[in-house]
Formats: structure tokens, sequence, C-alpha cells
């Protein structure tokens, strides 16, 4: 089954389409990079998929299941979880209850159990205790555990918003320019995070300016030019396609 | 440590009225104690989700007459108004919460502040009912009867200073319960950053639902604890400055903390209290505290001490 189709997705501003036409789709266990010069709607096109903006057309599928327009809390419950351009975390929870706030939907019990602390509540606190922690030692930031996020340096409060996102199980994962602003030492670790992630099952989708990352990670990369789809392929194909290459190097003006 | 502290304030809770022997002093601390259940419901929404509501005099109000009124036409005991003022309180927040907790910030706000502005002209004009202007006198202590006790009633401060503690400390676990819980952490996560929590699932509507309600059914609580208290209500308990006396000590005391609403309420209440003496300068010396507060303590209280109290164990004090 495939994971994700998306049919004809465009959006207009007034006049603009910021993102238009665009088909896509994405496998299990895929990672998929989707690039293009800034302002190509790339952003657009995730707030689009995480349901921030509503589409002035087109359709997504998410296992054969229109989710289109739903709320983000709903697209996120059905396994869609992003993470986003302007870093984003819970500055004043710590790390390890921001992860906690992750794992938010899978808690079953209700206003009673919480008042009574009663043993399905005990028993779910301890679960996604551990869980949190799990993820914690999993990108790596067990020992800022306690501190608060907003202690945290950037690149560490990168890893904290991919932990956050990770604590509500994706299945798709969208990374929204992961590696920007990152040193060489960072990058790595955020490409080596990326393809632990892939192989505990998620598929994951970046957008993402860091070509090193882009063309070491990806299975298949998109490239958008003012919302639209120009070229798709490999790797290899992409970095030699005469339309991302213009797109890149400001000749898209002959084409026009 | 925590132990000997949660005794030594249960003691002290207890014993209170041992040491404060005044009748006139021990009003002060009933109404400190009804305040703060108001203000800890209002410390829910504002201070954990982080949506600030004007419409908390509303909740108030709508559990004083509910209260008033069951007891003064059908006759009901105290513990069936207490129960209907906090339903009906917490239905109206459901129902007020429907419609506004869709809004944002300013928007919420200023729905909120409408919606107890229609509640006080309703109350003023429906004069049948509710007595208008001249409001419900008469209405009665807190009686009823238990199997195998028999009938009570509540008359002395003494007794009633045991009965809003009975009321208030309930309150203060389900509190604590709620925000050392999954809930908690997702108002606070609202609170943070809404657009995150909402990306890992944190449903914005649902959680700021929960907080308004159990606020306003607090407020419902605390309304009817105050109409038997002081057995005289008029519509002026919708007025804005109920309004901002629980805003004030909810902030100096600490938003978004568990103790700061109590540790408001009963500074504010002495407070505003000893300023009677400057009855015409009350208002502009409240103004001022609460500038002075937001700008040397913005956190509030609680927390400051919080920080005093760990930069004294450790011999250094560091700012947020």
């Amino acid at each position: 089954m495939r994971l994700l189709d998306v049919q004809d997705l465009s959006i207009y501003f007034g006049g603009l389409g910021a993102v238009r036409d665009l088909a896509l789709t994405l496998e299990e266990r895929e990672i998929l990079a989707v690039i293009g010069p800034n302002g190509a709607g790339k952003t657009t096109f995730f707030n689009l998929l995480s349901g921030f903006l509503k589409p002035t057309r087109g359709k997504i599928l998410f296992r054969e299941q229109e989710i289109t327009g739903l709320e983000p809390h709903r697209i996120a419950r059905r396994g869609i979880v992003r993470t986003f351009q302007s870093t984003k975390v819970f500055p004043g929870l710590t790390v390890l209850q921001g992860v906690r706030a992750g794992c938010h939907q899978r808690v079953q019990s209700s206003w009673w159990d919480i008042i009574f602390r009663s043993r399905v509540f005990r028993e779910e606190d301890r679960r996604i205790a551990a869980e949190a922690q799990g993820l914690l030692e999993f990108t790596g930031l067990s020992s800022r555990r306690d501190a608060q996020a907003k202690d945290l340096s950037y690149g560490e409060q990168r890893l904290l918003e991919v932990a956050v996102a990770l604590g509500a199980r994706p299945k798709i994962l969208l990374l929204d320019e992961p590696a920007a602003g990152m040193n060489p030492d960072e990058t790595n670790r955020m490409i080596d995070l990326v393809t632990r992630i892939r192989a505990q099952g998620v598929a994951v989708m970046l957008v993402e300016h860091n070509m090193y990352m882009v063309m070491g990670i990806s299975d298949r990369v998109v490239c958008l030019n003012y919302g639209q789809k120009i070229a798709e392929g490999t790797p290899q194909e992409i970095q030699r396609h005469p339309e991302v290459i213009a797109a890149y190097l400001g000749l898209g003006a002959a084409y026009a | 440590m925590r132990i000997p502290a949660i005794a030594a304030a249960a003691l002290g809770v207890g014993l209170l009225p041992l040491a404060v022997t005044s009748k006139y002093q021990l009003h002060l601390v009933i109404m400190a104690a009804i305040f703060a259940i108001l203000t800890m419901g209002l410390n829910l929404i504002y201070g954990y989700v982080g949506q600030l509501s004007l419409g908390h005099t509303a909740f108030f109000g709508i559990g004083a007459y509910t209260s008033a009124l069951l007891a003064l036409r059908l006759e009901l005991g105290f513990g069936w108004t207490l129960l209907a003022a906090a339903g009906l309180a917490g239905l109206a927040g459901a129902f007020i919460g429907h419609i506004t907790l869709r809004l944002r910030e300013a928007y919420f706000v200023i729905v909120t502040l409408s919606f107890s502005e229609i509640i006080y002209l309703v109350v003023v004009n429906w004069v049948d009912f509710t007595g208008g202007p001249m409001g419900l006198p008469g209405v009665p202590s807190p009686a009823g009867s238990l199997p195998g006790v028999g009938a009570w009633e509540v008359t002395s401060k003494v007794s009633y200073y045991y009965l809003t503690i009975a009321v208030l400390l309930p309150l203060v676990l389900i509190v604590y319960r709620m925000i050392r819980s999954p809930i908690g952490t997702a108002f606070v996560a609202l609170r943070e950053n809404e657009d995150l929590a909402a990306s890992v699932g944190i449903s914005a509507y649902r959680y700021a639902m929960i907080a308004f309600v159990t606020g306003a059914a607090f407020a419902g609580l605390g309304g009817s604890l105050y109409a038997h208290y002081v057995g005289f209500i008029s519509p002026e308990v919708f007025t804005f400055h109920y309004m901002i006396m629980m805003l004030i000590m909810a902030i100096i005391g600490g938003l978004g903390t568990i103790s700061g609403p109590i540790v408001g309420s009963v500074l504010f209440t002495l407070l505003s209290e000893y300023l009677r003496v400057a009855e015409k300068l009350r208002e502009p010396i409240f103004g001022a505290i609460l500038m002075v507060s937001i700008i040397f303590m913005p956190q509030g209280i609680v927390p400051l001490a919080g920080r005093l109290w760990r930069a004294l164990r450790r011999g250094r004090f560091e700012t947020p």
C-alpha cells in the first residue's frame, strides 16, 4: 500500500499559486527530499500536508484514506508528524517533559483515573516515562533530560524537536530544514539520526538546502520551483537535471 | 522533607482558629479561602493554558445565584445547592467555552468579558426571578441533615472556616493531580507553543475546554460558599471589581503554579482590607501594586520564593 499519495495539490494566496498541481507519492520506509530555491513552496507544501493550511484544490491520501483539510492535531493522530523550519520547542518544559508531551496521543487515562491515581494511570505513567527516556537515548539527549528546553544549544534543540515528534510515533516524519544552521559535525549527527529513524520503519520527508545531507541520505528527490514540481528522481539524476541546475543558478528566466 | 511540610501545613490550617480569635480576622481568612477557590479556577485557564478569561466573575455569580435561588425558592439543603452551583457554572462554562475557545487571545478575552456583562444585565433586569438590583437577601446559612448525624447548621465563623477549608482542600488536590499528569503537560504545552502541541496531536480546543470548565465549576463552588456565608447577594458579584481582584491574586501569587493562587488570595485579601483606611486610594494602589509586581517579579511570589530558597541552600542566586 502506498503510504502517501498527493494529487493535484494547489493553494492560492490571492492570485499567487504557492503550490500548484503538485502530485507526489511516498512509499513505506522511504526518505524523500524536497528541494528548491527559496520561495519555491516547500514549507507551504509541508503546511498543507500537516493541516496548518487548507488546500484550494487537490487531495492528500494517507494509506488510501483522505486527510485533506483535517485539523493539525487530527493529522498528527493519523501518523503524520512534522517539525518546523524555525526551531520550535516547549521553552519552559524540561527536555523530558517535552518528549512526554510528544507522547501525548497514547494517553488513555480519563480525568477520573488522573484524579484518583488509578492503576490505569500509574501503569501508563511508568510506560510513558520509559518511552520518553528511550527517545532521549535514541536522540542522544539523556544527559540533558532535566534541563529546560530554552537552555539547550541550538543543535540540541533541533534534536529535541525530533525527539518530541518521534514521541507521537509517526508513520511519516516531516522534517523542515533539519540541518539549517548546523555545523558539519551536527549535520552528520542529524544524518545519522534520520538514517536510524528510517531503520525503525518510519518514512521521512525532508525539506533541506544542505545538499550534502540531501544527496547523502535520500532515496528520491523532488525539486520544486514557483510552486510546481520541475524534477523528480534519484539524487544522481537530480544533480544532472538541467531544469534543477537552471532553477538553482538563476537561469529560470531563460526558460520562461 | 515533603511529608513533614505537609503535616505542618495541615496542622497550621487545622489549628488556625485557635490563633485567630478575632471574628473580623477570621472573616478575612474565610474570604481569602473563598477567593483562593475562585483564583485557582482562573489559574487553570489563564496560568496554565495561557488564555486570559475575563468571564470568570460570570461563573462566580452563576454559582452564587444558583445557590441562593435554590435555597430561597426551593429550600434545598446546602449539599444540593453547592453541587448545583458547581454543575450549573460548569455547564455555563462548557457552553461559553464551546463558542469562544475556537477564538484566541484578544478575541477570547473580549467575548468572555461580554459574556459576563450579558449575565449581569439579565440578572439586573429579570427582577421577578433574581430580585434585580435589590439582590437576594436572607440566603440561609449552610444547613442540612445527614443520616446518622441528624440536622446540622453552620452558623459560627469557626465552623464556616472549616467548611470552606473542607471544600478548598480537595480542590487543591484535584489541581495538583491534574497538573502532575498528561493533562497538565498538555496545558503547558499549549501555552508554550500551540503549533508544536498541535503537531504532536494535542487538541487545543479539548484541553482549553477541560481547563475552562473545571475553572468555571470551581468559581461556581466559590460563589455558592460566598452566597451562603454573606447571606446576601446582588448583581454586584458580576462586576469587574471581582475580576480585577482575582487577576491580581493570580498574578501576584504566581501564574501557572499550584500554590500561587492561594498565596496571592491570602496576601491580597488582607492587603485590600487594610487599605480600607484609604478608601479612595484603594484602586490606584491596586494598580500600582500590580504594575510593580509585574515589573519586579513577573512570575509572581511563589516562583520567586522558590528561587530564593534554592539560592539560600546553594549560596548563590540565579536570575531566570
